[in-house]
């Protein structure tokens, strides 16, 4: 497909290189089901934006082909509405979310917007309006642009049998940090939304806990990543607000029935995104406040800035 | 009681109970509670004027989370202000008709607003007095610098501005040919060069 | 009664004024002894760069470069084109490969194709994507005209005026057969992301296309007679860096006439979006290694004459030790 605004490569198109040997060695887990992987998030990174943030997410082992996922964010607004758009008492949210052509692990994606990013656009969008004072911005519209610098794959759902664990993990990456930047720019909310992933996995064979059931009874993990090694059976995504206990989405893939014959496994799976998001939430707090401290304890005078970063007092 | 608010508050954040204070800026109220809306400073203030019912009760503080304006060296603060009913602006006229001066707002309040908002002055809001005998063409030409008050958020593309004050008006404008004007009195600018007298609705200067 | 006294003078704050009379503003700040710009810097300093590189996990090479507010990601990939049966004996005047004493110097030979046989078989696709919010007029999108334009300097800055890639490092070719024949090339996209814009984006941009292109490292691939197909081997230890040419950076510059009673010009190094925005006329200077001019790009202005244009490439080699240093240490 050539797009004739940009420089197109060779017209008999190109493939991703194609590897001798399998090396695919499917990993075996390493961290506990329950374990969630440390989050770094920083705001106000891009300055020309109103508020920006963006999120880092390691991988679980450092193993061979490790990849994090690095996502930014930038929000502008509120800001007037095209005059062609309606009066609208309440601000208008638009998110918009983009993959970097080289963020993903096989093939190049390119930089049409496709139905994948479309669909992530709109359910992040869903997952924020909700905790946004729009009452309280007439008139006026308020833009989020997430661009995916780097993904863990399994956005095909090739890995794991069509769950697509990393699509989602990207989506609650991204709720995450538009949030940040959302409360970066100033703009009144009523909670901050998180995201967190939760999946059902089959239980391992060398596990030592059985199920009364026997071995086959399904494990909660909390945060999963594809590159764990897991098979996953089911997942879901929630967009949290923890200060208010109000899920703004809830997204599930897999088949999700009933866990032996008591409970529900749908509930399982709601109440272990939830438990992530809302440890997520804990590493949001102090990123939105991080830039507010340091810009205070600057204001102040009192405190004397190392260029290592050291804080020394002045006398 | 005394309550002792966090250095920094986190939108979602609960503050107080509702009935210890009026809630200000930057809150709002759930749960009868005031939390915050914004990450910022929570501070009180007490209210300029009580009215006359509340001159018998107590009269309660004002609870608002303030964004100090820090990070960034300049002092504009962060947050994209939105033209308010009562906002003083800076306007830059852009178009006139008989009917209507059109212009785009470019200062809020205090800040230069990243954005610029589209308004309009229709002719019974230039001046208090005589508003049929109007001119827009004596009162305003395309890039003269306006000061005037916002008065309604009006339609989808306009808010409604009102320079019907002696303290409103044209308050910067240069002459068909191009020369800075100064003002003379309230319905007319001099040329700084030539001395020649145009008409506009002008600014009392401060 | 217009008598001529001085008219009262209106002050406004300096936001206010910047916004309404932005050329006045920046003329001021520089009519100071000594000349300031509104950001504080001098007119003949850069900003301050950093580079990382390898940060991405999917793509073989890439660097990060931070310039002042104005920030990049530029990501390497390789792919391969597969060449259709014969092709790589018959076209594109592909020759035996020949020993290495030849090619010990540059890579530019009109003999081995050089820029034309990357023209003609695209094999590098480099792109500038302006639409991800890094900044308030740039929108998601089809690429604005500006962009284009950027994009478009970029990659003759990377095919024609610095060679940088030889066609030769590219090729895919069959050593087993009794003439060498090139089977497939590597295809190299090169593309780049603004993530925040503060003036200045091709600078920037083209320092994170230099270091993500040596940090690149491509797998060994060869042609595998027996499945008909480009095969490369998965050991992370064969994977080579590329071969690339001399090191060459940009340094851009606007200018600006009418300051003081004399209304003389002024050359602002490394303008911010202010300042470009302000004026109108603009200098580009690129150096390669030894302090060699490649390229000098001028226009919108006729204020800038011979002794402005010495200037220019008076800071822009002193701007190329910078980044020299930078490219150098972040690869290490």
């Amino acid at each position: 497909m050539t797009d004739r605004r940009r420089i197109n490569g060779p017209s008999e198109g190109t493939t991703p290189p194609v590897f001798a040997s399998a090396v695919v060695t499917k990993p075996t887990p390493t961290r506990a089901p329950d374990s969630l992987r440390k989050i770094f998030l920083k705001t106000s990174l891009t300055p020309p934006a109103t508020g920006s943030a963006f999120l880092e997410l390691p991988s679980p082992a450092p193993y061979p082909n490790s990849s994090t996922l690095k996502i930014t964010a930038s929000v502008y607004g509120p800001r007037p509405l095209p005059s062609s758009a309606a009066f609208s008492p309440h601000a208008r949210l638009t998110a918009e979310l983009k993959f970097a052509p080289f963020s993903t692990p096989h093939k190049r994606r390119g930089y049409v917007r496709d139905a994948v990013e479309r669909d992530l656009s709109v359910q992040l969008q869903n997952a924020l309006v909700k905790s946004i004072k729009t009452g309280a911005y007439p008139k006026s519209g308020i833009d989020v642009f997430i661009t995916v610098l780097d993904c863990e794959g399994g956005l095909d759902g090739d890995d794991d049998e069509g769950v697509e664990v990393g699509l989602m993990g990207v989506l609650a990456g991204a709720i995450t940090c538009a949030s940040a930047a959302v409360a970066d720019a100033g703009i009144e909310c009523v909670d901050l939304v998180s995201g967190g992933v939760a999946a059902l996995v089959k239980r391992p064979q060398n596990s030592d806990a059985m199920d009364t059931d026997g071995m086959n009874a399904p494990m909660l993990v909390l945060d999963p990543s594809p590159a764990d090694g897991y098979q996953i059976l089911s997942a879901a995504v929630v967009g949290y607000m923890a200060g208010r206990e109000e899920v703004t989405l809830l997204w599930t893939k897999g088949s999700v029935g009933i866990l032996d014959g008591e409970e529900d496994e749908l509930d399982l799976l709601m109440d272990g995104a939830i438990m992530t998001a809302t440890a997520v939430r804990l590493v949001l707090n102090e990123a939105v406040k991080e830039r507010m401290l340091l810009g205070l304890a600057r204001s102040k005078g009192k405190l004397k800035e190392d260029g290592g970063g050291d804080v020394a007092m002045s006398s | 009681m005394a309550t002792t608010f966090p250095n920094i508050a986190i939108p979602g954040q609960p503050l107080a109970f509702a009935t210890s204070y009026t809630p200000g800026t930057g809150v709002h109220v759930f749960n009868d509670q005031i939390c915050a809306s914004i990450v910022g400073q929570p501070q009180l203030s007490t209210p300029a004027s009580p009215s006359r019912k509340e001159k018998d009760q107590e009269v309660k503080q004002v609870l608002s989370v303030l964004r100090p304006a820090s990070g960034k060296s300049e002092d504009v603060a962060l947050v994209n202000l939105l033209p308010q009913v009562g906002s003083m602006v800076l306007a830059r006229v852009t178009r006139i008709n008989p009917r209507q001066a059109t212009v785009e707002i470019f200062v809020v309040g205090d800040t230069v607003s990243n954005d610029e908002f589209q308004g309009i002055i229709r002719q019974q809001d230039v001046r208090a007095t005589e508003k049929d005998k109007v001119r827009i063409f004596s009162s305003f030409r395309p890039g003269d610098i306006v000061r005037a008050q916002v008065i309604s958020l009006g339609d989808q593309s306009n808010y409604y501005l009102s320079t019907a004050s002696n303290s409103l008006g044209v308050v910067v404008a240069h002459s068909d040919s191009g020369d800075p004007l100064h003002p003379l009195n309230w319905r007319q600018m001099a040329s700084s060069r030539t001395g020649a007298i145009e008409e506009r609705k002008v600014a009392k200067p401060i | 009664m217009a008598s001529s006294t001085t008219p009262p003078v209106l002050s406004f704050p300096p936001q206010t004024f910047q916004k309404l009379s932005p050329s006045s503003y920046l003329l001021r700040h520089l009519q100071s002894t000594p000349p300031i710009r509104p950001s504080g810097r001098s007119p003949n300093v850069f900003r301050e760069p950093t580079i990382h590189t390898n940060s991405l996990s999917h793509a073989h090479g890439s660097a990060v470069v931070r310039t002042g507010d104005t920030a990049v990601v530029c990501g390497v990939r390789g792919e391969i084109l597969s060449l259709t049966n014969g092709e790589g004996k018959a076209k594109g005047g592909v020759v035996v490969l020949r020993s290495s004493e030849d090619n010990d110097e540059g890579f530019v030979g009109e003999e081995d194709g050089g820029e034309g046989e990357l023209r003609a078989r695209s094999l590098i696709v480099t792109n500038l994507e302006l639409g991800t919010g890094c900044s308030r007029d740039y929108h998601p999108g089809p690429p604005s005209d500006f962009a284009q334009t950027t994009t478009s300097r970029l990659h003759r800055l990377l095919l024609s005026t610095t060679s940088l890639i030889s066609p030769e490092s590219l090729r895919i070719s069959d050593t087993h057969a009794t003439e060498i024949e090139t089977k497939a090339y590597w295809v190299l996209y090169i593309d780049i992301l603004c993530i925040s814009l503060d003036g200045n984006i091709l600078d920037t941009a083209w320092a994170s296309v230099i270091a993500a292109l040596r940090s690149t490292r491509l797998p060994r691939a060869y042609w595998d007679a027996d499945l008909e197909a480009v095969v490369c081997d998965p050991d992370l230890a064969k994977y080579t860096g590329l071969q690339l040419g001399q090191l060459a950076f940009t340094a851009s510059f606007a200018v600006i006439s009418g300051v003081g009673d004399d209304g003389k010009s002024v050359i602002l190094s490394d303008p911010d979006e202010f300042e470009e925005s302000v004026c109108e006329e603009s200098v580009m200077v690129c150096i390669k290694e030894g302090g060699k001019i490649a390229r000098i790009e001028k226009g919108g202005g006729l204020a800038c004459g011979m002794e402005g244009l010495g200037e220019c490439v008076h800071r822009a080699r002193n701007r190329f030790d910078v980044w020299e240093r930078l490219v150098k240490s972040a690869l290490v």
